[in-house]
């Protein structure tokens, strides 16, 4: 009986362990499809993505035409060809382009397609751009998109232009005259590359107000009161010390020296004097030694820097005890002699 | 009664023979340690006495001469201390040594305070 419950419990366990095992496989399993499923996903979205990729073949004809109002009607007061070779540099006009509040600026261009975005109908390219910023204040941006359309006879080929009035700049950038920076983006997530090209600048000239005068221009925003140069401002410096006159400070230097002569005159008087020292040559060396150490500190004093000086110092300090122990030893055995 | 009048009332002058007699006393050695404390010491008083006409400025200039004075006058105060005690556990040449080297010491210092 005692056998069968053991095998009964040993059963039992065996059960256990392969439910637990059965639970962690099927865990993998639905991991395992997860990240297939993802990767199959992924590889949809670059494989449609490449299918239908196209590239700018050619732009042409860039052209920048201004229009005069008057009687009503638009009427081309003068055309500018831009050179679409420049690829990205800045393009200057011989005659620069003046925008009023009576006058319109028509920028076109024509974009050759090439691959299967030749053939695609109605297809408009996502990012039409002609930006205007102005020169000085760099903050003050205006975004003209561009209207599209199939060119009349090439086909494959999409005509973009880009129309400036004074009336739209001054939504976007207030009454704000003076020169802006013209630039031409034509981009497209299914282009291989995109279009960029500045073309020098434009000079706006918005209208004048009722009673005649100057609009002004709009205020600073944030970043540009943020980041704008500070004004000017002088350092106040601390007034230097008021010094004595130098003949005073000359007087008490002089004065100061004057203890070491009494010292010495006194050290006469009272019958000081070198008949006592012996081994007259080793004790030299000691006194020169302590002598070139002081010399040394003076010179630190003078002009020489820390880290120069303390090599040459602790050299001639290592001499100056060795010299002081060799005349002790030498003073020590005449005594014991 | 004209005595002890005398030393109530001039107890200044008591002090200085006290140091006079010291230093007739005192061996020959000990006499050029006492010279140089008081060179020492007259130094200073000369060097505060610039400072009051003038101005301490730059002070640690003025610190560092005033320092340098005292305490060459302190070490040299110590060695004679070591020397007149008569209890000295090492040869006198020896004690001078360590006070040259001392010396050299507190001299390093006050030239790099000096400015």
């Amino acid at each position: 009986e005692r056998k069968r419950e053991r095998e009964r419990e040993r059963e039992r366990e065996t059960k256990g362990r392969e439910t637990i095992f059965s639970s962690s496989s099927s865990m993998k399993s639905s991991s395992q499809l997860f990240f297939l499923g993802l990767g199959l996903f992924l590889l949809a979205c670059t494989a449609t993505r490449v299918a239908a990729a196209g590239q700018i073949k050619e732009v042409k004809n860039i052209e920048a035409r201004t229009f005069a109002y008057g009687g009503g009607k638009a009427e081309l007061k003068d055309t500018s060809p831009i050179d679409a070779k420049k690829n990205g540099q800045a393009f200057k006009f011989e005659t620069a382009l003046h925008l009023t509040d009576e006058s319109e600026i028509v920028v076109s261009l024509d974009l050759v397609l090439g691959g299967d975005l030749s053939s695609a109908k109605d297809f408009k390219p996502e990012q039409r751009l002609l930006t205007l910023t102005h020169s000085a204040r760099k903050t003050k941006v205006a975004r003209i998109v561009g209207d599209v359309k199939s060119h009349e006879t090439e086909a494959g080929t999409l005509s973009i232009k880009f129309t400036v009035t004074s009336e739209n700049l001054e939504l976007q950038t207030g009454t704000m005259s003076g020169d802006y920076d013209a630039e031409v983006v034509v981009a497209d997530t299914r282009f291989e590359s995109s279009f960029k090209q500045k073309f020098g600048s434009i000079f706006v000239t918005h209208a004048q107000k009722s009673d005649g005068s100057i609009p002004s221009d709009p205020p600073l925003d944030a970043r540009e009161f943020e980041y704008a140069p500070k004004p000017e401002f002088d350092h106040v410096m601390r007034q230097p010390e008021k010094r004595p006159p130098a003949f005073l400070s000359l007087v008490f230097t002089g004065a100061t020296l004057c203890p070491l002569g009494l010292l010495l005159l006194v050290l006469l008087s009272s019958g000081a004097n070198l008949k006592g020292m012996d081994s007259v040559f080793s004790a030299l060396i000691f006194h020169s030694s302590i002598a070139v150490v002081l010399g040394i500190i003076f010179l630190y004093w003078l002009k020489m820097p820390l880290l120069k000086t303390l090599p040459i110092l602790g050299t001639a300090s290592a001499f100056a005890a060795l010299s002081g122990y060799r005349h002790l030893k030498g003073i020590a055995k005449r005594k014991a002699s | 009664m004209a005595r002890t009048k005398s030393r109530t009332a001039f107890p200044l002058r008591d002090v200085v023979n006290t140091f006079q007699k010291a230093f007739t006393d005192a061996p020959a050695k000990v006499k050029v340690l006492d010279i140089y404390i008081g060179a020492a010491l007259l130094t200073i008083v000369l060097q505060f006495a610039y400072a009051s006409l003038v101005g301490t400025f730059p002070f640690n200039s003025f610190l560092a001469g005033v320092f340098c004075c005292a305490g060459s006058a302190v070490l040299t105060l110590c060695l004679r201390l070591q020397i007149s005690s008569g209890q000295l556990d090492m040869p006198v040449d020896r004690a001078f040594v360590e006070y040259a080297l001392a010396m050299v010491v507190l001299f390093l210092a006050c030239f790099c305070y000096l400015g």
